[in-house]
């Protein structure tokens, strides 16, 4: 997952600090658990992270196991709303496709899915989670796409200018 | 799991220091020291050698400062991540032989600095008609200047960075030049309207480009754009007038860098260049190759031409061709706008890739990280050595090419290392409760002149997916309301970054921009209900004040904060005592004017 693959190369004094700022334990069984660290030590961040996993390359047809993880950094006091939501020849088999979430406290929660493929996929199975405080001055929306999309990225350019740079100002 | 919190919120903090400086080792008083602003230190052309990371261990910084010191010729920093169990480390950085190692003094940080004005074999020209030859080596190298032969048709012209001097030419004098005329357009993604994350993909002008026009591998012309030549008036568009010493044929293209110029020394003021991977000091020490967009259909120039005119289509840079570097040029260049009358400014390189995300996430480092380089050559002269630098990331899911308010953030760091005093404070903080005066007044200056650089006091940052936003004026965030000060507590009491940040905002914002346009000429749009309206002039002249630059007015808290900054407001002129306590009544900070010492 491109997730781990970036704790990975962190450094290690930054690795340090991403792990302090993880909160990962579970008991698997969806509940919200205490964070390792306290979150206090944690700066501004991102208040909610979604982590989605499945098989790694998407099978062609068949049951696939999701897993989504719903990392909590800071407490949210407004209603998350977290939809799973599944293209056309795709089917929840299990799971909620929608719920509403009460993220008080710092922490992981894990939902799991199974989804039936009957083909390839036109578009992704998508999570979404969202959430915006009453008064209108905070919110947020995190998304996670299985399989994960292609990045865009820059396409490489095989010309290069006839000088690195400019010799000087243009005027 | 990425780190943008404590790299970006104390990388700043630090202003400068990099990134998650804790280390206390500079502990003394902030007030202390000299003032005045720093000189511009420009770019050499002459590189360093090179820097190192130091052994990564707990202590291993021993008596080696956030704010760098000198090792003979080598600059060392200490650099300690936001977290008791992290290690602190050395970054060594070594001048090389055309710069010198200067220790901190004042509010100046360690840095590495030309010995001369110039290094040795560099030209220039100075302009159309003066070419400058540096002369002598070491501290004694200067520029000398030497007049082109105007009468034989003379005109000095920029060589080739890497690859050919600049020297007085005679320029084909046969009837009038050929104007080349156009426009530089870039794709952005702009926040969508319920800032839950990027909209689709829209193209803008690019203003203040530098455009180079050339035939094959020669240069036949340049131009700026937003700038007429022929009327000598700046558009502030993307259009753009070329002078061309030759004629256009099949060959001729165009290419264009995210490039602003020092135009007192010729050499670039702040750029972008690609970075090469997540670790920023590597970058800073080993990026080879600044962003320029070119060798597409779009930028060939007869292809594109309308002959009568000799107007081209105009050349829109994609997303998929970089665009995003465009995008934080923007930012940084119209923040440099605003500021470039604080004083000289030093030079910034803004390292970005669309692949990779900084160790720190986003973060600004100023001169005691040794500054950053671009070595676009491989000659030991074919680097460009940056005071400052800003490392970004641009992945899916963290592109922060489009967080105008991130950027700005960053660039605010550059603005208070650049032109007042860093606190140099780290140690922990976060969004919603209380941190260290120092730190705090850091970091609530970043984000709300980057706020008022956004003309919107919405901010808006994407990580790993997810995109989430706080708005200063409202004094709120996830878990309710912000943190605010304790009334009856003490003005050193620990307090939120932006409830500060906010409070500043209020105290610059204006209650009213009737159609955008603010009073006083303010190229921003900065409006809220608790207003207060002194304006960009007065922010600014508050940040500068010398008696808070030098430390005089240093009260309450070690180190610089808010209060020295709301004391600087008032006795500078730039706001009165019923404006300040208006806005310290909107989170009950207990800043009371009666308390405060006498003006200096």
């Amino acid at each position: 997952m491109k997730i781990l693959h970036s704790i990975l190369t962190a450094s290690a004094l930054c690795a340090c600090v991403a792990l302090s700022a993880c909160s990962t334990s579970s008991n698997g069984s969806g509940a919200q658990t205490n964070p390792s660290v306290d979150p206090t030590q944690q700066g501004m961040r991102a208040p909610v992270i979604l982590v989605l996993r499945g098989p790694d390359p998407m099978p062609a047809a068949g049951d696939i196991k999701l897993d989504l993880e719903i990392r909590v950094n800071e407490p949210v006091n407004a209603p998350t709303y977290l939809k799973l939501m599944v293209p056309q020849g795709a089917q929840l088999l299990s799971g909620a496709p929608q719920e509403t979430l009460a993220l008080g406290q710092p922490g992981t929660l894990l939902r799991s899915y199974m989804v039936r493929v009957n083909g390839p996929l036109q578009a992704p199975i998508v999570a979404v989670a969202d959430a915006k405080d009453p008064g209108g001055a905070f919110g947020f929306h995190a998304e996670r796409k299985y399989p994960a999309a292609a990045p865009v990225g820059v396409a490489p350019n095989p010309n290069r200018p006839p000088v690195p740079r400019p010799a000087g100002p243009p005027r | 799991m990425r780190i943008r919190p404590s790299w970006l919120i104390l990388l700043g903090a630090l202003s400068g220091l990099a990134a998650c400086t804790v280390k206390s080792a500079d502990e003394a008083d902030a007030g202390a020291g000299g003032g005045g602003l720093g000189g511009a230190g420009g770019t050499g052309a002459t590189a360093g050698t090179g820097g190192s990371a130091g052994t990564v261990q707990n202590g291993a910084c021993g008596d080696i400062p956030v704010s760098g010191k000198c090792d003979g010729n080598t600059l060392k920093m200490c650099m300690v991540a936001d977290d008791k169990t992290a290690a602190e480390k050395v970054v060594s950085t070594d001048c090389g032989a055309n710069r010198k190692c200067v220790d901190p003094s004042g509010k100046e940080s360690a840095k590495c600095q030309l010995l001369g004005e110039c290094s040795a074999g560099d030209t220039s020209c100075k302009n159309d008609s003066t070419l400058l030859t540096c002369q002598g080596t070491g501290a004694s190298a200067k520029w000398a200047e030497s007049t082109c032969n105007a009468a034989n048709g003379e005109k000095c012209i920029f060589g080739n960075p890497g690859k050919t001097p600049s020297k007085c030419v005679v320029v084909s004098s046969s009837g009038t030049p050929t104007k080349l005329k156009g426009k530089i357009q870039f794709e952005r993604r702009p926040v969508k309207s319920d800032n839950s994350g990027w909209g689709d993909p829209e193209a803008i002008d690019a203003v203040d480009v530098y455009v180079g026009v050339f035939n094959g591998n020669d240069f036949i012309g340049k131009a700026l754009t937003g700038y007429d030549p022929d009327t000598q008036t700046f558009l502030g568009d993307g259009s753009f007038t070329a002078e061309l010493t030759a004629d256009i044929t099949a060959e001729t293209e165009l290419w264009v860098w995210a490039m602003a110029f020092n135009y007192e020394t010729g050499n670039p003021l702040m750029a972008l260049a690609h970075a090469k991977g997540p670790d920023m000091m590597s970058n800073a020490q080993t990026a080879d190759e600044y962003w320029a967009f070119g060798g597409v259909d779009g930028s060939k120039v007869q292809a594109n031409l309308d002959t009568t005119t000799m107007t081209m289509k105009p050349f829109v840079i994609t997303e998929g061709m970089g665009s995003g570097a465009l995008n934080v040029f923007q930012w940084i260049d119209f923040g440099l706008q605003r500021t470039q009358g604080l004083g000289p400014q030093k030079s910034l390189i803004v390292y970005w890739n669309d692949k990779d995300v900084p160790q720190c996430g986003a973060c600004f480092c100023g001169t005691q990280c040794g500054g950053g380089v671009v070595k676009y050559g491989t000659g030991e002269s074919d680097v460009d050595n940056y005071d400052t630098w800003i490392a970004l990331g641009g992945p899916d899911g963290d592109q922060t090419q489009w967080a105008k308010s991130v950027i700005s953030h960053e660039f605010g760091h550059y603005v208070m290392h650049n032109n007042s005093l860093s606190p140099g404070e780290g140690g922990q903080h976060f969004v919603g409760q209380a941190s260290k005066p120092g730190l705090a007044y850091s970091e609530a200056w970043a984000t709300s002149f980057g706020q008022s650089n956004v003309s919107t006091p919405i901010y808006v940052d994407q990580q790993e997916g997810t995109v989430f936003w706080v708005d200063i004026s409202k004094y709120t965030y996830s878990n309710g309301n912000l943190q605010k000060p304790d009334p009856a507590g003490p003005i050193d009491q620990n307090i939120n970054e932006n409830v500060a940040a906010g409070m500043i905002w209020k105290l610059w914002a204006y209650q009213s921009c009737p159609n955008g346009t603010c009073p006083n000429d303010e190229s921003i749009t900065i409006e809220d209900p608790d207003g207060q309206g002194i304006g960009s002039a007065n922010i600014f002249k508050t940040l500068t004040y010398p008696a808070l630059v030098n430390g005089t007015l240093n009260r309450g808290y070690s180190k610089v904060d808010l209060v020295d900054f709301l004391d600087a407001a008032v006795c500078s002129g730039a706001a009165t005592d019923a404006q300040i306590t208006a806005v310290c009544d909107t989170t009950g900070y207990p800043y009371k004017s009666a308390d405060r010492p006498a003006c200096p």
